[in-house]
């Protein structure tokens, strides 16, 4: 699997327009590169820059190779090893036993853990199950996003074309009421067990979007969409919104409703593939919060690169009319977060480009755990990109009725979360 | 102080006690008390003083009528002049509950407040007496040929109310198999026995209103409901959008006024313009931005059909490096002439200005 990660899906978008013998001859073309291209055996310490940008061809997104060729350099250091949350694993080894998958994809006799901690690569449902294996990832039993960056906010910075950058600060407050590990009530508090997540989410600056806050809550029941309610200071209301426009910008970023988390769409609305496991670059240590940069460009420039393993992950949606008619994740075999995530048009070009930067937090008995640090998304497409830094606090012990309406109503009356 | 019941189900239960000024709040209901004027130094506002039309004064005290007095004529005036009293806003508390809850997509509370209804617009004065500013009514003449104002002394109406109000909001992922994202919206109010100013029109002497017969102090208690119903939706037009995943917000809404057991002269107290037992306005919203949301269109609309409408196209332009800074090319336009109406209060009065924010 060293082919360009970034190029394969594409072709293979293309080919239902093209016939077999063409596809079979293009196929080859592009598979003869291959042997001189990626090359997992990436020692640490060796620099890699425009003069061997072959050595990590494949194990990038495209258009950070074609930055590299154009001269991004950095360094290469030992992969960083995570320990398995031992309250996850616990559950993966008591309730794993008994999940299955419905006739729809469904996820049937859950309760919490890793819901198939056995991955066959043979296995045809194999797709399937890692999407499910991503969704109930380890993510704490809640966390504050932002709060463990300084200022305790997450900080985003939408760049133009030429460089411009805007900036916007928000937090944001998941709660899993169904899904807890180390907070009690366990597995599940009471009277929630029908909800995935619940998120809050305030904006503080810049001042016209200050207050803005909205509640989105995501129910098991696949037929069921989230509910989502945004407190808008400006007119002093709660509104109702629906949330099955995923696929609209959240402008000025380039992110969507599902591209939050790399990948936040309701599983059973996509169809899943697995295109194999994969040795890719990623930073799962991070040093730098955010990570130092040029202004008005996303490339992390005092970050340095390690060696991941990976399953990679096609998503097709099961509606034609959605946004991304594939879309392409690398998980961490040990974490299962995102690390690359890859987006095709519906013309089957090549459209985005994610890469999320993951670090050591402290749980508050001091074990290590791990957070996303900077996210960066680029539109190849338009040339804008946005960056996020969003490292996260877990178990902070929130009551579930934070995410209630009463919390939209309180902040209306002035009052504040925290 | 707010206390909140939050049974784990879907469903808020919200009781509420707002004390008012109880700390001292001897002012009066549209006075504002300056940082000089008390001993903490802190400035204390009675409940309506937010509407400046309530504070016009003229030598040293309430003169509202003053500055809407008619000319003296050779005719006695009926009511030249008002003097007002307003109620010190001391008792202002107000108690109520809501109960929310959620069925499925369906959101919905009921909801109770008792205390009072703080909508300038809403208020209502009572005839307490009237007089002569020299001479005796009804034809306030001192001496043969000479006459002079007539001063009506009213009072405003301050009872506490009841309000009984509902909300609901649905969304509508899908029409027919369709897709239509759509949130609908709707909230009622019920106002029982609430307070209307009442006239008969005609009046007397070639003026528009006079005294009603049956009211002499010039109110009415009628029961009164106002609701809104409207949606809210997110739609993508691609041929109008260099990015095609870039949305238009639509908002729309509908407000109605019904006043049960009408009566003919109810009318607003500052105005003789008959208020109809039905009153209806309807608003629309678009906005959307482009390239990076860096251009901002908007465009609101509000139309009266009894003739008046309004316009507001917006052009907003958020620099592409200082989130800071938005410069706005602003349109508000106005139809239907009636000063004392509705929107025709802004007809004549259409402008386009340029603004700019900077939010430090």
């Amino acid at each position: 699997m060293s082919f360009p990660s970034s190029t394969l899906p594409s072709v293979v978008s293309r080919s239902r327009r093209l016939p077999a013998l063409a596809l079979f001859l293009l196929f080859l073309l592009l598979q003869a590169p291959k042997s001189q291209g990626a090359d997992a055996d990436l020692k640490p310490g060796e620099t890699i820059g425009p003069n061997n940008w072959q050595r990590v061809q494949g194990m990038v997104g495209e258009n950070l190779l074609n930055r590299i060729k154009a001269g991004y350099t950095f360094q290469i250091k030992e992969p960083k090893i995570y320990k398995p949350i031992k309250e996850y694993v616990e559950a993966t080894e008591k309730y794993s036993g008994k999940v299955r998958l419905g006739s729809n994809g469904e996820l049937l006799n859950y309760v919490a853990g890793q819901p198939f901690p056995k991955v066959d690569p043979n296995d045809p449902q194999i797709g399937q199950k890692l999407a499910w294996n991503f969704f109930y990832r380890w993510l704490g039993d809640d966390y504050k996003t932002g709060g463990a960056v300084k200022g305790g906010k997450i900080i985003r910075a939408a760049i133009e074309k030429d460089g411009a950058e805007r900036r916007a600060d928000l937090v944001s407050y998941f709660l899993f009421p169904s899904t807890r590990y180390t907070l009690d009530p366990k597995p599940v508090i009471p009277g929630y067990e029908h909800i995935d997540f619940m998120q809050l989410r305030i904006d503080s600056y810049p001042r016209d979007a200050s207050g803005t806050t909205t509640l989105e809550i995501r129910y098991k029941d696949p037929q069921r969409p989230d509910d989502l309610y945004i407190y808008i200071p400006s007119i002093r209301r709660i509104r109702r919104a629906t949330t099955t426009q995923r696929c609209q910008t959240l402008a000025p970023s380039e992110f969507n409703l599902d591209d939050i988390n790399s990948f936040n769409g309701k599983i059973t609305d996509f169809n899943y593939k697995y295109l194999g496991d994969k040795k890719i670059l990623a930073n799962i240590s991070q040093e730098h919060l955010p990570f130092g940069r040029k202004q008005g460009d996303y490339l992390p420039l005092d970050e340095k690169w390690e060696v991941v393993d990976t399953y990679v992950l096609e998503i097709t949606p099961k509606d034609p009319s959605y946004c991304y008619p594939k879309k392409v994740l690398h998980l961490n075999k040990v974490t299962l977060d995102t690390h690359w995530t890859l987006i095709w048009d519906k013309r089957g070009e090549y459209w985005k480009e994610q890469f999320g930067f993951f670090t050591p937090v402290k749980l508050h008995d001091g074990r290590e755990a791990w957070s996303v640090g900077d996210v960066v998304i680029v539109n190849v497409q338009n040339g804008r990109s946005t960056i996020v830094t969003a490292t996260r606090t877990y178990n902070q012990g929130y009551p579930a009725s934070m995410w209630s309406l009463a919390t939209l109503q309180s902040i209306m009356r002035g009052g504040s979360i925290e | 102080m707010m206390y909140t019941v939050r049974p784990v189900s879907n469903s808020i239960l919200e009781f509420f006690a707002l004390p008012g000024s109880l700390d001292r709040a001897d002012q009066r209901v549209d006075e504002i008390v300056g940082s000089n004027d008390t001993a903490d130094r802190k400035v204390r506002y009675g409940r309506w003083s937010a509407h400046p039309e309530t504070r016009m004064t003229l030598l040293g005290f309430n003169a509202f009528g003053n500055a809407l007095a008619s000319p003296l004529g050779v005719v006695p005036i009926v009511i030249p002049s008002v003097t007002r009293e307003l109620p010190e806003s001391s008792d202002s508390w107000k108690i109520g509950a809501r109960i929310t809850r959620s069925i499925g997509k369906l959101n919905l509370g009921l909801g109770y407040i008792w205390g009072f209804n703080p909508q300038a617009a809403d208020m209502v004065f009572k005839v307490k007496r009237t007089r002569c500013v020299a001479g005796a009514p009804p034809l306030c003449s001192p001496a043969p040929g000479v006459f002079t104002p007539t001063v009506a002394d009213v009072r405003l109406v301050n009872d506490r109310t009841h309000i009984f109000a509902g909300h609901f909001n649905y969304t509508v992922e899908q029409l027919l198999g369709i897709p239509f994202n759509t949130a609908i919206r709707g909230e009622v109010a019920f106002y029982p026995n609430k307070p209307y100013n009442i006239s008969s029109f005609p009046g007397a002497f070639g003026l528009r209103a006079g005294p009603h017969p049956k009211h002499p102090d010039g109110t009415t208690d009628k029961h009164t409901l106002r609701y809104a119903i409207g949606f809210d939706k997110s739609v993508l037009i691609p041929f109008l959008q260099e990015d095609p995943w870039r949305t238009f917000v639509l908002s729309f809404q509908l407000f109605q006024s019904i006043i049960l057991d009408h009566e003919d002269g109810i009318r607003p107290f500052s105005t003789v313009e008959k208020i109809k037992p039905v009153s209806t306005t309807l608003t629309f919203r678009i906005g959307t931005g482009y390239f990076g949301d860096t251009i901002l269109p908007d465009l609101f609309l509000s139309y009266d059909p009894e003739g008046y409408w309004a316009a507001n196209p917006a052009l907003s332009y958020v620099p592409p490096g200082n989130e800071k800074i938005k410069i706005s090319l602003v349109g508000a336009l106005y139809g239907g002439r009636n000063k004392f109406k509705s929107l025709g209060l802004f007809d004549e009065k259409d402008s386009v200005f340029l603004k700019m924010r900077y939010q430090f």
